[in-house]
């Protein structure tokens, strides 16, 4: 049996603000399936944000071991993590992330020309079609809408149909129908791809969508429910 | 990561970075123009002075010589096929209109060469009527057409030469060009070798120096003109004579004009360097602005290297682009020049492409830019990407290897950068610790004063004021870069003004109240009398006379002068060869220092008798005239040292054929600069009874009196030289402010590039500007507000920079005049809130220009 997508194991991370040390992460265990998708939810400040980072390898733990497909982070360098989530791994952020001064077709095409792919051309502009900005290719960030930046966005994090897909707050910033259409999009892309996807929101509505639902509070899981 | 890619990524990271791309350029820009055009120029100098040169020697090969030319001249002359000699005798005499009452009027010092053969052998001498030297004759001369418009006098009108009537046979309208030293001699009139016999001029000890020149033919290569020179060179006997070729020759001001070169090229090489710190700002500034797309990335998967390759590359690109306007910009500097100041070399500026300078100007623009931005760049390490989920993300702690390399790229670039402009290592050393050193210093003044204007309590301020010095005081304005790069500059001219203005003040005021301003040269003893009464009849102060006697000397401790030359000789061959062999003149070994030794050994020497020392001259060995048992000498401690000679040495003299033997008894210390007169040998009094003698009076008095006595000495002793030394001075101190005035000029360029580094902050942290204006306006405040809210910012880094600079040209002035020029000096405190004014002005100005884009954003733009 192939290892699971990711792997938690007793991963602890503190920090320390001014004199005190907070402690957001509490020997925390989770293992994600391949093809699965897992919704992290909890209040705010719980420690949502802080796990996906680990998760990504952007940040390393105090304590314990991330594994991402079957890779331990611990021991990759910074140079590692960036060329395991290169080829391996897509973001989608609740405030957009996307570079303010290329294009939307370049700001999908950067992943790709990243990974070396081929057709780069052509998958960035048949992405972008898909997500229904056909028209707004050559137009910068600023000049796109939040839905819009946000559908941009979603079409940088699939264009290399990475395995594991990194989620957070992904409707955060807009309202509710402009979000529910950018969380239909998510999934279908995501379907295609076959990727894993790890989600954070602490929208109830967005969590149900998910097969699995972990809940977070203070750095510990309080329950993890799998629709049946 | 592919170069297609790499290219691309780099050309996306242009957009929207016009003005950033314009500091960067501009800053760098300055910087190469300033070197290229100072080697440019240079190049186009000495090229103009190669291609005249046998114009300015006037010949392929020259002899002279304070006495007769050997006879051999002639034998050797004949072993080379197709030689053409001619002679000139050298000296200076008064030169007169002869007034309506037969007396001498309107005198001058001139330079009155005597021709026989052919004039010139290269070149022209064109005259009106046209002719040239075919109108000499026993009584006939040819003169200046300036020369004649100042005495008022017409071809055909009579002139006094030394007394003599001479007949103005035709105007000189160009001649032979005459530069540096000689053409502060006066004008120079010729006559012919018998004419010159007719004037009194050729007593025993007249200064007349005794000139050969030579010419193979145009067919000749410089390999015929330097095995003739050698020959010339090589003459038994004869070390006395000054032998000269076109080739290597250059005119005598090289040596001077070689160190002013490199002197301008190091403060050209100043301005690059302030460029490196635009540079740095620049690349910082925007690298901040840029902090969240490096987070996206590094979370895309993308590595710190590729981000700093791709970063490095664009910044190597625009370096070059940078360069090369400024390399194009240096190189159209000589043709500016020449538009400018048509004369400023004799022979004209000859423009040629500097490649050397040029890709010397690349080098360093590129490698300073290169070096210059890599610290800045190497912050990309310490950006998290985990600023993606949260912008306040702590920065990852800095790999130790950063801080190694961020001092390795700024020092190395500076180092580097000195040493392709300088070639000289050790130089390059001094210079770069010196800068480290200087930086430094303006860095932590402007840090204090910034800390200074953190702790001032706002409240009260006026609203423009407080704002101005929020914007000061925060961190991370890179306000400290710019403030020492404009301190830099400012120092630079600031210290140049005040050392150039002390100087000449200084010298000026040399004369000490107690010197003589007039000196009274080839009086002869039946003269001394008259000549000290016609001092003394214009109430001269001070009226003294010396007795001068030439001799030279010819053996030390026994063993012949001659002995001791071939031994020189041999002992370092190679050298003797050196200024044939290396025509650049560039290199000067320490053969240099024997040769002149060796001249100083053979040559004709002025030297006087006294009872006691004038007090510019100071005993610091042995005891003046304190053995009765032997003639003295006393001797100058640095002439001593080159000659060997020590207390006890025994030195024989010829004086006019008689042979002398003096012992020398002390050694003294001369003040050259007191402008009395000086000299290397003083014998005790009566050392040279019999020796044919002349004297040397000097007299002070109002300068308003000096022409009219002049005008008597020249009247009543036709022979006797007037040399007014203010008007010496005068010349002097043009020539310091002229070369001051380039130095000046290159130094503006250090202050354009701190200008353009402001100006490039500015700039560079538009979008937060932006911001900022927008806020400001959304809040109400009109853009005239918003304008003198900026306004007040860029003015008070400015004044700071200028406050600074100012202080800075203060102490390195103050040292220099005081160590170096050994100087009292007065320095004007005014120079400080001058200094901080102009330079508040002009951030001001350079601060807006660059803001203007930000000024005209609506607010709605730039707060969505
Ligand atoms: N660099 C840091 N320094 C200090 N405290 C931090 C740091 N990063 C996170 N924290 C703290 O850790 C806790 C968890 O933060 P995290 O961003 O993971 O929460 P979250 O669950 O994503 O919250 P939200 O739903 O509001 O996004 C918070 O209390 C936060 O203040
Ligand atoms: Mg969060």
């Amino acid at each position: 049996m192939p290892p699971a997508a990711i792997e938690c194991i007793r991963v602890t991370k503190r920090m320390s603000s001014g004199a005190r040390v907070l402690t957001i992460l509490a020997e925390l265990d989770l293992s994600v399936e391949r093809g699965d998708s897992v919704a992290i939810v909890g209040p705010s400040g719980s420690g949502k944000s802080t796990l996906l980072g680990l998760l990504a390898g952007l940040d390393r733990p105090t304590d314990g071991e991330v594994r991402l497909l079957g890779e331990s982070l611990g021991e990759l360098d910074e140079d590692e993590l960036a060329l395991l989530r290169r080829h391996h791994v897509g973001f989608v952020f609740q405030d957009f992330q996307l570079l303010a001064n290329i294009t939307a077709i370049e700001n999908v095409l950067l992943p790709l020309e990243l990974s070396g792919a081929d057709g780069a051309d052509e998958r960035a502009t048949e992405l972008l079609q898909r997500v229904g900005l056909a028209e707004r290719l050559h137009h910068y960030p600023s000049q796109l809408s939040g839905g819009e930046q946000q559908r941009v966005a979603l079409a940088r994090a699939f264009a290399t149909r990475p395995p594991v897909l990194l989620a957070d707050e992904p409707t955060g910033n807009l309202d509710g129908v402009t979000g529910g259409a950018a969380l239909d999009l998510m999934y279908e892309l995501r379907e295609q791809a076959g990727s894993t996807l790890v989600l954070v929101t602490h929208d109830p509505q967005v969590a149900e969508r998910a097969r699995r639902r972990v809940r977070l509070v203070d750095g510990r899981i309080v329950s993890d429910e799998r629709d049946a | 990561m592919k170069l297609a890619i790499a290219l691309r990524w780099m050309r996306r990271e242009s957009r929207g970075a016009r003005g950033r791309m314009l500091y960067f350029t501009a800053c760098l820009a300055v910087g190469v123009a300033a070197i290229v055009g100072v080697a440019a120029l240079s190049q186009a100098i000495e090229n103009g002075f190669r291609e005249s040169s046998r114009e300015i020697l006037g010949a392929d090969v020259s002899v002279d010589a304070r006495r007769l030319l050997p006879p051999q001249l002639d034998e050797i002359a004949a072993r080379h096929s197709g030689v053409e000699r001619t002679d000139v005798l050298e000296t200076a005499s008064m030169v007169s209109a002869l007034g309506p009452d037969g007396r001498a009027r309107r005198n001058v010092l001139a330079q009155v060469h005597a021709l026989t053969g052919r004039y010139p052998l290269y070149g022209d001498l064109v005259t009106e009527p046209a002719g040239g030297v075919a109108h000499l004759a026993a009584d006939t001369a040819l003169v200046p057409a300036d020369l004649l418009r100042d005495l008022e006098l017409e071809p055909g009108d009579e002139i006094l030469i030394a007394g003599t009537p001479f007949r103005v046979a035709a105007a000189i309208l160009r001649g032979p060009p005459q530069f540096g030293f000689s053409s502060m001699l006066g004008p120079r009139l010729f006559v012919s070798g018998e004419g010159l016999k007719r004037a009194p001029l050729l007593f025993v000890g007249s200064r007349v120096r005794h000139r050969a020149l030579f010419a193979l033919g145009d067919g000749a290569t410089p390999g015929d003109v330097k095995a003739l020179a050698a020959d010339f060179a090589s003459i038994e006997d004869a070390a006395y004579l000054d032998v000269d070729t076109h080739i290597d020759a250059g005119p005598g001001g090289r040596q001077s004009r070689r160190r002013l070169q490199s002197f301008l090229g190091r403060v050209a090489l100043l301005s690059a360097i302030v460029g490196g710190i635009g540079v740095a700002q620049i690349v910082r500034a925007w690298l901040a602005g840029r902090t969240q797309s490096i987070a996206v990335l590094r979370c895309l998967g993308v590595r710190p290297r590729e981000i700093l390759l791709i970063s490095l590359g664009h910044t190597t690109l625009l370096a070059f682009a940078g360069s090369s306007i400024g390399a194009v910009l240096g190189c159209g500097l000589p043709l500016l020049v020449d538009a400018l100041v048509p004369n400023l070399v004799p022979g004209g500026l000859s423009v040629t492409f500097p490649a050397v300078a040029v890709a010397r100007g690349m080098v360093i623009g590129v490698g300073i830019a290169v070096c210059f931005s890599l610290p800045p760049l190497l912050a990309i390490w310490r950006v998290s990407p985990a600023r993606v989920l949260r912008a306040d993300a702590a920065p990852l702690p800095a790999p130790r290897w950063i801080a190694v390399a961020t001092a390795l790229a700024i020092g190395g670039g500076v180092l580097g950068a000195a040493i392709v402009q300088s070639d000289k290592i050790a130089w390059a050393l001094w210079f770069t610790a010196g800068f480290a050193v200087l930086v430094a210093l303006l860095a932590l003044g402007a840090r204090a004063l910034i800390a200074a204007a953190g702790l001032v309590p706002r409240r009260r301020l006026e609203r423009h004021l407080a704002h101005g010095v929020a914007a000061l005081a925060r961190p991370g304005a890179g306000t400290i870069g710019a403030v020492v790069a404009l301190g830099l500059g400012t120092m630079v001219v600031a210290t140049m003004w005040l050392v150039e203005t002390r100087l000449r003040e200084g010298l000026l005021a040399q004369v000490p109240p107690g010197a003589p301003s007039v000196f009274l040269l080839d009086v002869q003893p039946e003269q001394r009398d008259g000549v000290r009464a016609a001092l003394e009849n214009a109430a001269a102060l001070y009226v003294d006379e010396v007795p001068l006697v030439m001799g030279r000397i010819e053996s030390i401790d026994g063993r012949p002068v001659d002995e001791l030359v071939a031994e020189e000789r041999a002992a370092d061959s190679h050298t003797a060869d050196s200024r044939t062999v290396d025509p650049s003149g560039a290199k000067r070994g320490p053969g240099d220092r024997r040769r002149r030794s060796l001249r100083s050994l053979t040559r004709e020497q002025r030297m006087t008798t006294l009872e006691t020392l004038g007090p510019s001259n100071r005993v610091v060995a042995g005891e003046l005239w304190s053995d009765p048992d032997h003639l003295e000498l006393s001797v100058e401690q640095g002439f001593a040292r080159r000659l060997g000679l020590e207390l006890g040495t025994r030195v024989g003299f010829d004086v006019g054929g008689k042979p002398i033997e003096l012992r020398v008894t002390s050694l003294r210390e001369v003040e050259w600069q007191s402008f009395s007169f000086n000299f290397f040998l003083v014998a005790e009094p009566g050392a040279f009874d019999g020796a044919s003698t002349l004297y040397l009076a000097s007299g002070r008095l109002p300068a308003a009196d000096e022409a009219a006595l002049q005008d008597s000495v020249v009247a009543d002793f036709p022979n006797v030289s007037v040399l007014r030394l203010g008007k010496v001075i005068e010349q002097v101190s043009e020539m310091i402010g002229r070369t001051a005035a380039g130095v000046g000029a290159l130094g503006t360029f250090t202050v354009l590039a701190a200008l353009l580094v402001l100006a490039g902050a500015a700039s560079a942290t538009a979008l937060r500007r932006r911001r900022e204006i927008a806020l400001l306006k959304t809040l109400g405040v009109t853009r005239a507000g918003v304008v003198a809210l900026l306004a007040t910012e860029f003015g008070l880094a400015g004044a700071l920079g200028g406050l600074i600079g100012g202080a800075g040209a203060l102490s390195l002035a103050w040292a220099f005049l005081t160590f170096v020029a050994e100087q009292s000096v007065d320095l004007p405190w005014s120079l400080l809130p001058i200094a901080t004014l102009l330079c508040g002005l002009a951030a001001a100005l350079s601060g807006l220009l660059a803001s203007l884009r930000a000024l005209r954003v609506r607010p709605i733009e730039a707060l969505r």
